[in-house]
């Protein structure tokens, strides 16, 4: 039920619409209800007063004179009219009260109003006063008199049967209409639905029918828009990924049919070598050497375009591992040592770290990082190129228990990076500049393949930098990427 | 209110009287049931007469022109006793031929025959004599009346009334329209106004008006029956009915047996005091009941 609810707007749309009819409804039937009842036990007060004040009126010279006969009279008179449970005439000078009960008085509903019987203010033409003994009460005696409830009772009781039942049927009828309405209202949603399910299996010929020039008509048109740009749209994705998957093919397929010859190239590059040390042949080894340098640039730039065609094919599988960063990153300086003596750079690593311990990629990490330090070292001449490692827990959120990272800063003092070259640094086949390209070399590929590896691994890689005065990189990694998985 | 009981109790002994064998029946009854002046009337009747002597016809009965008849063919009721004006008007439409004692009605026709009245009437003298022990040192006495129902002149009322140590001052109202005007008449002249039974001046609907105005000018009304006084009037002066009933009972047995020499009219041996307590005090005037046993409303 409540599934169906959830799931349906004109369900909800009627609940609602209803909840607010029903609302309304018993507000004013209840408004109604009050003011008749209020108006009718006015009503029944006013009589009530009047007759009492009547009864008071005739009292008044049967008090005075002490009548008892004329008050009995008046009240078996009082008490045979219908509204009048009882009367009581009380005598306010001793004498027992005159009490009288209707017919069937004891179970009637009533209310009760009292009056006082007052001495006549003037008697003919003189005052009162003249007359009346000093110091005598003004009152003579009092009215009681029970008043019928039950004919107001009664119609109060069918005034609210008759207000529940308009209101039931005002109700009824409000749902038919709107079940009705919400049905015509609906039909082309209905209708856009279905048009919808045909558009999701793949069928974008047709178009949803627009019934009328309203809200759901100008949607009908918006999505009958939107059915034709998403047909346009799917060939040119269709094309698009057949191009690439066709570029990535191709990159990988090159990349690889490239490879077995150069590394046939270098193979036998450093074999003549040998063998030219082993016959001393002179003359031929310094070539030799220029063939095999050339050859593993060559593989070397071989090997990016294929891990970035992996890469943006998602294709690379990380292997984790449980290695000591600090032998790693020994390891990455010895490596680049030559390259940054070359430069007349001073390479120094800051290794805070308690635990070395880290579990993650062995190769992509190192493959990032070293990528990084040798950039470094390539775009520093003469200064001063520090890599430093740390390890920083992240604070617990709602979300998220705490997590070991691995930080690693790479900076040098070299020649730094605009903020335009930063925007652009990480994306492919993208240096810093065209004179950048021309005077450093490269391929534009570095940055961006380690970006990828870093994120593969759950971590970035972030720079800050000013142009002239260096740059520092920072990787941040999760320690232990097995604990995150 | 003790002796409506008493009479309450004796009715059904009474009109039990009215199945009996009619051999004995020497006295036939007319009474209208249903007043309570009549029933202690009767009541009276039935302590004079012998039981089995008298037969009670109800004149407002559906039979009573059967029950009447008969009882006069039988020859055995030899006097008739008409309690209430009704029952004497009736008495005389059926032209009985045997004598005929009224009780209870007002105002009895001193010159027709055949008829012997118990008057309800009481003698102005009698009413006087009550009044002046009831509130002595107050001799300015008032009354209003319709001439044309009275059965004395001014003069004479006046005379009686003086032998009596009273001044009278006698007002002359012809309908009840002038009664209040009548009232205003007396304001000053006199301690205390009589008002003789006549339903045309003093009736349910004249008697509020009136003892407002009482009130008014301070001065009390003087009543013909109990419940006038419950009404209003500071005093009433009534007989006492069934002192009445054995009264016209002693004149029918006077009848029957031949001695019956008196005078036509006979007014009440025995009255009845009353004095509501309550309008005294809003009148400011002190009643002495005692003297005359006066019953008191408080």
């Amino acid at each position: 039920m409540m599934r169906t609810f959830r799931r349906s707007l004109s369900a909800r749309v009627l609940v609602s619409n209803m909840v607010f009819a029903a609302a309304t409804v018993l507000t004013i039937s209840a408004l109604f209800l009050w003011t008749y009842s209020r108006d009718l036990d006015r009503q029944l007060a006013s009589r009530a007063q009047a007759l009492a004040e009547f009864l008071a009126g005739q009292s008044q010279f049967a008090m005075l004179v002490g009548d008892r006969a004329e008050l009995e009279r008046i009240a078996a008179n009082a008490v045979a009219t219908e509204p009048v449970v009882f009367l009581e005439l009380n005598d306010a000078q001793g004498a027992n009260p005159v009490i009288r009960r209707g017919e069937g008085g004891a179970g009637v509903p009533s209310i009760e109003v009292t009056r006082k019987v007052m001495r006549p203010a003037r008697v003919g033409q003189a005052e009162w006063e003249s007359v009346a003994p000093a110091g005598e009460s003004q009152q003579l005696g009092t009215v009681r008199l029970g008043f019928s409830t039950a004919t107001e009772r009664t119609a109060r009781l069918r005034f609210a049967w008759l207000t529940a039942l308009i209101a039931v049927a005002s109700l009824f009828l409000a749902s038919v209409t709107q079940v009705l309405k919400m049905r015509k209202l609906l039909q082309p949603l209905q209708s856009l639905t279905e048009f919808t399910h045909r558009v999701a299996s793949g069928d974008l010929s047709g178009r949803a029918e627009i019934v009328r020039p309203d809200e759901v008509g100008r949607l009908t048109l918006a999505f009958n828009c939107m059915v034709e740009k998403l047909g346009a749209t799917l060939v040119s994705k269709e094309a698009a990924e057949a191009a690439d998957a066709a570029k990535s093919r191709f990159l990988a397929t090159m990349s690889h049919e490239l490879r077995t010859p150069l590394n046939a190239v270098i193979g036998y590059s450093q074999l003549l070598q040998e063998t030219c040390q082993d016959h001393q042949i002179e003359g031929l080894t310094r070539d030799l050497g220029r063939i095999e340098r050339a050859g593993e640039m060559l593989l070397q730039i071989v090997n990016q375009v294929l891990d970035f065609s992996k890469a943006e094919a998602n294709e690379i599988m990380l292997h984790p591992e449980t290695f000591n960063v600090d032998s790693v990153l020994r390891e990455i300086v010895e490596t680049v040592e030559p390259m940054a003596a070359r430069n007349g750079n001073r390479v120094t690593t800051e290794i805070g770290l308690d635990d070395a311990a880290v579990h993650t990629d062995l190769t992509r990490f190192r493959q990032s990082l070293l990528n990084l330090v040798a950039n470094a070292c390539k775009f520093t001449r003469n200064g001063d190129i520090s890599v430093a490692v740390r390890r920083e827990r992240s604070e617990p959120t709602e979300r998220c228990e705490p997590v070991d990272w691995l930080v690693v800063n790479v900076k040098d003092t070299g020649i730094g990076l605009s903020p335009d070259q930063q925007a652009k640094l990480f994306q492919a086949f993208t240096q810093a500049d065209a004179s950048t390209t021309r005077q450093y070399g490269g391929t534009g590929l570095g940055l961006a393949i380690s970006r990828k590896m870093c994120r593969l691994m759950g971590g970035d890689i972030s720079v800050e930098s000013e142009l002239g005065k260096g740059s520092n990189f920072e990787v941040r990694l999760p320690a232990r990427i097995g604990t995150e998985k | 209110m003790p002796r409506l009981g008493v009479t309450a109790l004796l009715m059904p002994a009474v009109f039990a009287a009215a199945v009996l064998p009619a051999s004995r029946v020497s006295v036939l009854v007319v009474s209208e049931s249903g007043v309570e002046a009549y029933s202690e009337a009767l009541s009276g009747i039935g302590a004079v007469l012998p039981a089995g002597t008298f037969r009670l016809v109800d004149v407002g009965g559906t039979t009573f022109e059967h029950d009447f008849a008969s009882a006069m063919e039988s020859n055995e009721s030899r006097v008739v006793i008409a309690v209430g004006s009704r029952a004497l008007s009736e008495v005389r439409a059926h032209h009985p031929g045997t004598p005929v004692v009224s009780a209870m009605v007002l105002r009895g026709n001193d010159a027709e025959p055949g008829i012997r009245h118990v008057d309800l009437d009481i003698p102005v003298a009698a009413q006087l004599i009550a009044m002046k022990s009831l509130w002595p040192g107050h001799t300015r006495a008032g009354i209003i009346r319709n001439p044309a129902q009275s059965r004395y002149p001014a003069e004479l009322l006046g005379a009686i009334a003086r032998k009596e140590g009273f001044s009278l001052l006698v007002i002359d109202c012809d309908g009840p329209a002038h009664l209040l005007k009548a009232m205003g008449a007396f304001k000053g002249r006199v301690d205390f106004v009589l008002c003789p039974p006549d339903s045309d001046l003093y009736n349910a609907v004249t008697i509020k008006p009136l003892v407002l105005a009482s009130l008014e000018q301070r001065v009390p009304l003087v009543g013909f029956s109990a419940a006038f006084v419950r009404a209003g009037a500071a005093a009433g002066i009534f007989p006492d009915y069934a002192d009445m009933g054995r009264q016209s009972a002693e004149v029918a047995l006077r009848v029957l047996r031949g001695e019956d020499h008196g005078a036509p009219n006979e007014s009440p041996r025995k009255i009845q005091v009353a004095v509501n307590q309550r309008v005294t005090r809003l009148l400011g005037v002190e009643f002495r009941p005692e003297p005359v046993a006066a019953e008191v409303y408080r």
